[in-house]
């Protein structure tokens, strides 16, 4: 008995999901940035987008606290909000981030806050 | 005399009830729970006209049956894809929903309306605060990932609200919506997590009806039906050996099913991934405590009774799901699970009967809150008597559906009688309520031995 008790506590990694809490991708992103319900103000980061570096695949983003460097992998879901001009989400390619940018990052994971995990951003309001 | 007496309690009541000084503080916990009712059934947030209470509706146990779809208006806003244009396409699948009690989901992305979704039955909220926590963080919905943001109950409604309350499928924040307030999430995750128990079961308990204790003990039976593994106290968490793991997803192969019903329809369903984008196959744990009274079964509705639903596990969908062969693997027999008729009808005795002790104490509790009401307040007295209705009648049915305990349906039909009278009652509705109380008393007295 307790060597099937034992089997079965060895095979629950197998069996279960072991991933952490997932924040659901699809409705994700057609919020607005600054408004991710536990995301926004806490583990996120937002401010402009002031350096793109298609080698390395980063960008630099200006914060009120100072500036943050993130990776964006493959993985990384990128998406262009356009609320501000009440237009719907689009989906977006590492080629729309943009200096000027505002933008809001989710990390992967929040400990390390290296890659991203999403990036939400608004291109600036073209010029009169 | 009696009268006499009846009177003059009556008199007092209307005293007691209009005095102000000597009652309790507002209570700030009981005020957000009652705010974040108000937003679960009237707020639409300025979008197609549902509320969450449109899909959760509390007559049907906050889940959403073909019957009762059946009985609603065509202007219901459950209905708003057949009568809405600008949600005509790739919004629902009305047949489906009228048919089946099916809700459209496009968890896997919005990129390809026509094709890319998942059809889904609304799970019952009840019981939260026991059900959705894990060590991996909270799992809402029928794969665990039903929630953007922190992935949190709380934050459930903002995915909800631009799923199924959008005016079309553009679904702009701010045009087609407007998305919750931070204190409306706050209000609405009160609510729900105050709903149904507020914790587990202790099994096993001391149930009277010899088919449903076999149930339970069949339940229990690591080596049989090996149900406890994956529903610890007839709940959701699992404990498959090494200590409890809290709410866990599995692939049990429900989506391998031959014969689905809505396939039968002539309805093409795309397949459903379950967790994660693309999906890993998993589905979410839920309580089987609630179970007998919120069919159908399974994400996709597969089956209408909770014996086929039981049944389900001794077929080979699931015997030879990843599940399935993990319990094979560990079993000395080889053996995933196996049941006879007589075994599946006992283990949904047992399952009817904490159902029926469920709605029993959900009565009680409701009629407890009716019998301490002031006189005045008729209202809120009829409202919570017509929830303690729907409550004894949900006891009734589960118990009279497998011929249960006949001598119980006969006293729950005693105690419907006279929370009736409660609500018709202008003068002695407490009387009425504690009246019926009682009754419950005795029923549940009849179901399980005093422990």
């Amino acid at each position: 008995m307790r060597l099937a008790s034992l089997g079965i506590a060895l095979v629950v990694a197998l069996l279960c999901d072991a991933s952490l809490a997932h924040g659901q991708r699809a409705t994700e992103r057609f919020i607005p940035i600054g408004q991710s319900p536990g995301i926004s103000g806490r583990l996120s980061t937002q401010g402009t987008i002031v350096g793109v570096d298609p080698g390395q695949r980063r960008i630099a983003i200006e914060t009120p606290t100072g500036r943050v460097s993130v990776r964006v992998e493959d993985s990384t879901r990128i998406w262009i909000d356009r609320h501000d001009r009440g237009e719907g989400v689009l989906s977006g390619s590492f080629d729309d981030l943009c200096e000027g940018c505002s933008a809001e990052v989710k990390y992967a994971d929040p400990e390390t806050r290296e890659v991203a995990e999403w990036v939400k951003l608004q291109p600036p309001a073209p010029s009169p | 005399m009696r009268a006499g007496a009846t009177l003059a309690g009556v008199a007092a009541g209307l005293l007691l009830s209009a005095c102000g000084p000597g009652e309790p503080p507002p209570d700030p916990q009981a005020a957000l729970v009652a705010r974040g009712e108000r937003i679960f059934f009237e707020e639409t947030f300025a979008g197609n006209g549902r509320t969450c209470g449109t899909c959760h509706r509390a007559e049907d146990n906050f889940s959403l049956s073909p019957a009762l779809i059946a009985t609603l208006p065509a202007d219901d806003p459950l209905f708003v894809a057949e009568f809405v244009p600008e949600l005509a396409e790739n919004f629902e699948k009305p047949e489906l929903m009228r048919r089946f009690g099916l809700i459209l989901e496009n968890l896997d992305g919005f990129d390809d309306l026509a094709n890319r979704f998942t059809l889904r039955g609304v799970p019952h909220v009840l019981g939260l605060r026991t059900s959705i926590a894990s060590p991996d963080g909270p799992r809402t919905g029928w794969s665990g990932d039903g929630a953007p943001g922190d992935g949190s109950l709380r934050s459930f409604a903002v995915g909800a609200v631009i799923q199924h309350f959008t005016r079309t499928t553009r679904r702009v924040a701010g045009v087609d919506f407007r998305l919750p307030t931070e204190e409306e999430l706050d209000a609405l995750e009160a609510f729900q997590l105050s709903l149904g128990r507020q914790q587990d079961l202790a099994l096993p308990l001391p149930l009277r009806d010899p088919v449903a204790l076999r149930g339970q003990a069949i339940f229990l039976d690591p080596a049989l039906g090996k149900c406890s593994l994956c529903h610890v106290n007839a709940g959701s968490s699992a404990d498959l050996g090494g200590g409890n793991l809290g709410n866990q997803n599995f692939d049990t192969g429900v989506e391998t099913l031959p014969d689905q019903p809505a396939a039968l329809f002539g309805a093409v369903v795309p397949p459903d991934d379950g967790f994660g984008t693309p999906g890993n196959g998993t589905f979410n744990t839920p309580p089987l405590v609630e179970a007998a009274d919120t069919g159908p079964f399974f994400h996709d509705n597969a089956v209408a009774t909770l014996e086929a639903a039981i049944a389900f596990y001794d077929g080979d969908s699931f015997n030879e799901s990843p599940a399935g062969r993990v319990l094979a693997a560990a079993d000395p027999e080889g053996d995933g699970i196996e049941l006879d008729a007589t075994q599946i009808g006992a283990l949904a005795a047992f399952l009817r009967v904490i159902n029926g002790l469920e709605n029993i104490r959900a009565s009680v509790e409701l009629l407890e809150r009716v019998a301490g009401l002031g006189h005045f307040e008729r209202r809120e007295g009829a409202r919570l008597l017509e929830r303690a209705l729907e409550e004894t009648r949900d006891a009734r049915d589960v118990l009279a559906g497998a011929g249960l305990h006949p001598d119980a349906v006969a006293e729950l039909e005693r105690a419907r009688a006279l929370e009736e009278k409660a609500l018709q009652s202008i003068f002695l509705r407490g009387d009425r309520a504690r009246q019926a109380l009682r009754a419950l008393e005795q029923t549940r007295d009849r179901l399980i031995e005093a422990h």
